[in-house]
């Protein structure tokens, strides 16, 4: 079964009053399928219309026509999204709460028991080496020790799905490497994961296959094994040709 | 159904620890109880009615300050929601945008409850030092602040889900707040007998949609019924107060449902 599948997905984003309306394409007729158990590297300069890909997905955006199914379910519906977790870039947390408490928050969110998610908020919190700053404030944590809360968050629920975005973003060489064994780990437990990134040298050590996106278009869709020499130069040569 | 009944009681809590522990919010309850202190001296103002200016203007400083926890509890934690994009990360968890905003809107009612309450117990504590007498109709006056703030909860955070920004909702919030003071007088313009038709009709449409505040508002009782609270228009009041917290959070559902993060 495709963990996702899109068909025909468009996105145009309205701003502006009704007497002088702007409308700006952000997707146009994405075909996308991601078998479970896959790695997807989603690739594409800024604006590409990444970001809005993956919060269609989320259920964060409708799109203006089209369809998304996320593990075979419109995930619009809230029960749908019981086995997916996401990490957005930056991500950013409450600041007078505690890492326990906004992970303890999310695992009854996950319909975990009281006492079940603050058991696995503190097993999450001790994998991204953060244990000890379990009960401080999130205002004193600088943007890596949030990057970690977040991937801490993702560790809550045994979810199927990972929407990752940028996650090694702001993290020291050191995090960087333990995020990349993270998912990693994920993936040698048959997780899918969809990895938007601007680091291709990540991408293409952790992805199975990628998907280059360009001005709302999916230009490119193949198996990590099927680029031709190095994959920044392949991905620059794609761009380039359009 | 107790699935649901968890996340909104998580919501609930997570919203009022955010709001209780926020700097800004404690500054104003440290600043409102000053205030309130303010009225001791206030009364000296007022020979011959001291008892009455030190009641009245306590009751009128804890509901100005428990609008304002309101506006800014709403904003403080919106403003993390959407312009920090936190929710981003919550609303991709099992839980309803509705569930989730119903969740909010308790934990907001908690917080102004428990901030109302100590503000009316500083002020009972200072009639007391006055050697103030203070009736039973002292509770329907405390009720009524307390279904003014719910009801204000209710069309801030409308407001706030509604616009395009959360400045704009906030200064629409305000306004609302202070022309729910003044709607009873829509009342004399429709029961006028020299009104225009089309008039009556439209201040009824104004009536029916901005909040009467004067419904809510028991502090005469205070002098002139001895004591004695009016049940029946105490629970009309606060059926009134409910219902219409209910209608701006269905609304602001509705329109959260809609909302493009």
């Amino acid at each position: 079964m495709d963990a996702i599948k899109t068909k025909k997905l468009n996105k145009t984003y309205v701003s502006g009053h009704f007497w002088s309306r702007k409308r700006s394409v952000a997707l146009v007729n994405v075909d996308l399928a991601i078998k479970e158990k896959q790695v997807f590297g989603l690739l594409g300069l800024n604006g590409a219309g990444k970001t809005t890909l993956m919060k269609i997905l989320l259920g964060l955006v409708s799109p203006t026509s089209g369809k998304a199914l996320v593990l075979g379910r419109d995930i619009r519906e809230a029960s749908n999204r019981k086995y997916i977790a996401y990490l957005p870039e930056m991500p950013y947390f409450p600041r007078y709460l505690t890492p326990r408490e906004i992970l303890t928050f999310y695992g009854r969110l996950y319909e975990l028991s009281n006492s079940e998610s603050k058991t696995r908020a503190a097993e999450a919190l001790q994998t991204v080496g953060l244990y000890k700053r379990a009960d401080s404030k999130l205002r004193e944590f600088s943007k890596g020790m949030l990057q970690r809360v977040g991937i801490a968050s993702l560790l809550l629920n045994d979810s199927k799905l990972f929407f990752l975005d940028e996650p090694t973003y702001g993290l020291d060489p050191l995090a960087a490497k333990e995020m990349r064994d993270i998912i990693l780990g994920l993936k040698k437990k048959g997780k899918t994961i969809l990895l938007n990134s601007h680091q291709i040298n990540e991408v293409h050590r952790l992805c199975d296959r990628i998907g280059i996106l360009h001005d709302g278009r999916l230009i490119t869709d193949l198996p990590v094994s099927k680029v031709k020499g190095n994959m920044e130069d392949f991905f620059i040569r794609t761009v380039k040709k359009l | 159904m107790r699935a649901s009944a968890e996340k909104l009681l998580a919501v609930a809590g997570n919203t009022f620890k955010e709001c209780v522990r926020h700097r800004i919010l404690n500054v104003l309850l440290i600043f409102a109880a000053a205030m309130i202190g303010g009225s001791f001296l206030i009364r000296e103002l007022a020979p011959g009615a001291e008892d009455r200016a030190l009641i009245d203007t306590g009751l009128a400083l804890t509901e100005l300050f428990g609008f304002l926890t309101v506006v800014l509890s709403l904003f403080i934690t919106s403003y993390e929601e959407f312009e920090m994009r936190n929710i981003w990360i919550t609303l991709t968890k099992p839980v309803s945008r509705r569930l989730f905003l119903a969740g909010k809107f308790l934990g907001i009612c908690l917080t102004v409850t428990i901030n109302t309450l100590l503000m009316l117990l500083l002020l009972l504590a200072l009639a007391g030092i006055n050697l103030t007498t203070v009736n039973l109709s002292f509770i329907a006056a405390s009720l009524g602040i307390l279904l003014t703030l719910y009801v204000s909860v209710g069309f801030t955070m409308l407001f706030m889900v509604a616009s395009t920004n959360l400045t704009t909702g906030t200064l629409f919030a305000v306004l609302f707040y202070l022309i729910g003071h003044l709607t009873q007088n829509l009342k004399a313009i429709i029961s006028g007998q020299k009104t225009a038709e089309a008039v009556k009709f439209t201040a009824t449409v104004f009536y029916y949609i901005l909040p009467d505040f004067a419904a809510f508002n028991f502090r005469e009782q205070l002098y002139l019924s001895a004591g004695s609270i009016h049940y029946p228009l105490l629970f009309k009041a606060s059926a009134y107060g409910l219902l219409y917290a209910l209608i701006c959070l269905l609304i602001a559902g509705f329109a959260f449902s809609k909302k493009e993060l």
